[in-house]
């Protein structure tokens, strides 16, 4: 299991960047379109290979930047089916405010505004010290994890709720939406079948849901944040049909598609089925005469 | 897939691209009425819009205006939207524009966020193939610094350096044969104008002084694009813009910070204060630069629509050669009889139909466009 923290700086410069390492893999870049990375987010995936993760968005910070904006930590947890009690405690920060509230406050008090000033500015400096950086990356997951798994010992454990099969959408005010939804994210991290669930700021309809169900592989679940939905509705996941292509292109206009007549092709037949009838009204001719 | 024109932003972190994304696409209906023209967004662009708005709003109604600025963007998002005219149910002419994290734009910081190093070629490609390129720049941080340390920090906080290599490439790739035909807008925003402008419930009188720093300051970006674009014009749009227009500057605070280099410099945060409570939010220009959009994307279309009707012209011109031309005794039969005859008539009436659909499109832009120019523009936004 690796984890990873992504948060800015006080100063300008310092933007948003993960402090240490970066996730080798941006899993979740395939449902990016669906997630609003600046909002609370929650993405629990386990991709066809097998790998899991968990991304976390949102976090608040007491910290704020130099022209006075509130800064956001987002955390992502690879492989995060090896400690399931972290996973489960993490599925509740992304769906309670509360948790979400205590957990950035935890990583507040784990990641002081020096301590990541100096983080990212380090990052920007290029030491070329390999050892140095790696012994970086370490402390920093290190301090992660620990702020993370504090947080599963202070939290009481979760009720299990059956999950409820094939892909789905719910409104995240819908608390039997929220604990299915709590369900398929262990289904998911439990067993071997691919999907994902997340929660989006990005779409606020049934219709959009589906859009994002039929465009990815696997069980589909989402959670919409912004939406008057109290019922679970039931989503098709069906394969992507791509939309006739427009002639546009940047300001570029490909030729329009006309039907042409089609000139040598039946050429040679019509040559032959001429030549034939001429050849048979000459016989006819010359049998009556 | 539906492809789509292309507008987009270049600034540093912090510098108030997403803020500007907002006050030109939330504000649509009123900035458009009376053009007969909609602006229509896909859902994700539309939720995020609201959000922004929602944000903003959230801020003002708590009265905890200080940073006036939206939330910094952590990815690349693109703002699809679609243009079209009011009323029509069909597809209209889409076009997005992007946003992305100021610290992108800086090579040295994309080469150690292997998020930017994934997704920068996909950013560039989107903002050389723009229109219209839009610099937003943070009126107070040009205004406010009086002393020489601060007007030093300047160069840095607005990102010139790497503001004008993107407007190089940009131009450069306008300046291309196969773009050249296309419009190419490039707008310089001041934003957070309130406190400089007496137009729009302020007391400022330092416009001219803003226009003049603006000038000095992006003169040099201004040359680059001139010097890129030796074979076209570029229309450059001067739109200095209220983002609220409840909120004035108090005062500007620098702070001390660390630069890239290791060198100490400066930071730059204004505090702002309500003009009136209940604040009311009154943006102000920020619909001439949309109108500007439009005016370039309804342009952009009218050359495809230009080109598909040339496309079909010669189209029909070539199958009325084919009919007309001698075909003697064995090709007339073989003309007739392969079917070519009955071909050649259909290829003839759906070019013919695609000729006059392209020029009835053409007919309607036309209209949109005589409709944003009958809209007055802002009378603070100039073309340079």
């Amino acid at each position: 299991m690796r984890a990873y923290l992504m948060t800015r700086g006080t100063e300008r410069r310092l933007d948003y960047a993960y402090l240490g390492e970066s996730p080798p893999l941006r899993w979740w870049q395939s449902i990016g379109r669906w997630l609003v990375l600046e909002a609370a987010e929650l993405v629990v995936s386990r991709l066809p290979g097998g790998a899991t993760g968990l991304l976390l968005s949102g976090i608040p910070s007491q910290r704020r930047d130099v022209i006075g904006t509130r800064i956001r930590y987002t955390v992502v947890v690879d492989d995060v089916h090896e400690d399931p009690a972290l996973a489960d405690w993490l599925v509740r920060c992304g769906l309670a405010d509360a948790d979400r509230e205590r957990l950035g406050q935890a990583l507040d008090q784990g990641f002081e505004p020096e301590y990541v000033d100096a983080l990212l500015r380090d990052s920007g400096a290029s030491t070329g010290d390999g050892s140095a950086q790696e012994g970086l990356a370490g402390e920093v997951e290190g301090r992660l994890l620990s702020i993370l798994r504090a947080g599963v010992t202070a939290a009481p454990a979760t009720s299990e709720h059956k999950d409820r099969p094939g892909p789905w959408v719910g409104g995240v005010q819908d608390p039997v939406a929220r604990q299915l939804f709590g369900a398929r994210a262990r289904l998911l991290l439990g067993e071997t079948r691919p999907g994902v669930a997340f929660t989006t700021h990005a779409v606020g309809s049934v219709e959009g849901a589906q859009r994002a169900a039929q465009a990815l592989s696997g069980a589909v679940t989402v959670l919409l944040h912004d939406s008057e939905l109290r019922e679970i509705q039931p989503l098709r996941a069906a394969p992507v049909v791509p939309s006739s292509a427009v002639g546009v292109s940047g300001g570029k206009a490909s030729a329009p598609e006309i039907p042409r007549g089609e000139r040598g092709r039946w050429r040679a037949m019509s040559a032959a089925a001429v030549m034939l009838l001429v050849l048979v009204a000459v016989g006819i001719w010359l049998l009556a005469g | 897939m539906t492809l789509s024109f292309k507008a987009s932003m270049v600034g540093p972190s912090r510098v108030g691209k997403t803020t500007l994304l907002t006050a030109i696409l939330a504000e649509t209906e009123t900035m458009l009425s009376g053009t007969e023209i909609d602006l229509v967004p896909d859902e994700e662009t539309e939720m995020r819009i609201r959000r922004n708005r929602k944000e903003l709003r959230r801020a003002i109604e708590a009265r905890e205006f200080d940073s006036a600025s939206l939330e910094g963007s952590q990815s690349m998002v693109r703002y699809n939207v679609s243009l079209r005219a009011a009323g029509d149910r069909v597809q209209g002419i889409p076009f997005s524009i992007l946003d992305y994290p100021g610290a992108w734009l800086d090579p040295a910081e994309r080469s150690r966020r292997p998020e930017a190093r994934e997704n920068w070629p996909e950013c560039e490609a989107h903002i050389t193939e723009s229109l219209m390129l839009l610099v937003p720049v943070e009126a107070a941080v040009l205004m406010e610094a009086v002393t020489p340390v601060q007007r030093r920090a300047v160069a840095d906080l607005l990102g010139f350096e790497d503001v004008e290599a993107m407007a190089r490439k940009w131009a450069r790739a306008r300046n291309l044969p196969e773009h050249r035909e296309e419009p190419a807008v490039l707008v310089i925003a001041p934003l957070k104008c309130e406190k400089y402008f007496d137009d729009n419930g302020g007391k400022g009188r330092e416009a001219p002084r803003l226009r003049q720093l603006v000038r000095e300051k992006y003169r040099s970006m201004l040359d680059i694009v001139l010097e890129e674009t030796k074979n076209r014009t570029v229309r450059v749009v001067y739109a200095p813009i209220d983002t609220y227009g409840c909120v004035d500057l108090m005062e500007g605070e620098w702070t001390d910070r660390i630069d890239a280099d290791g060198e100490a410099s400066l930071d730059f945060k204004g505090h702002y204060r309500f003009r009136e409570i209940p604040p009311r939010i009154k943006v102000k220009a920020a619909g001439t630069v949309m109108q500007e959009l439009c005016r370039c994307v309804i342009s952009g279309q009218d050359r495809v629509e230009q080109q598909q009707a040339a496309a079909a012209k010669a189209t029909y011109n070539e199958a009325l050669e084919r009919k007309a031309e001698p075909k003697g005794f064995w090709g007339a039969i073989d003309y007739h009889l392969s079917g070519e005859a009955s071909e050649n008539k259909s290829t003839r009436l759906s070019s013919h139909k695609a000729m006059t659909t392209a020029e009835g499109r053409r007919a309607k832009l036309a209209e949109s466009l005589r409709n944003i120019a009958m809209t007055p523009a802002d009378p603070r936004v100039e073309e340079w």
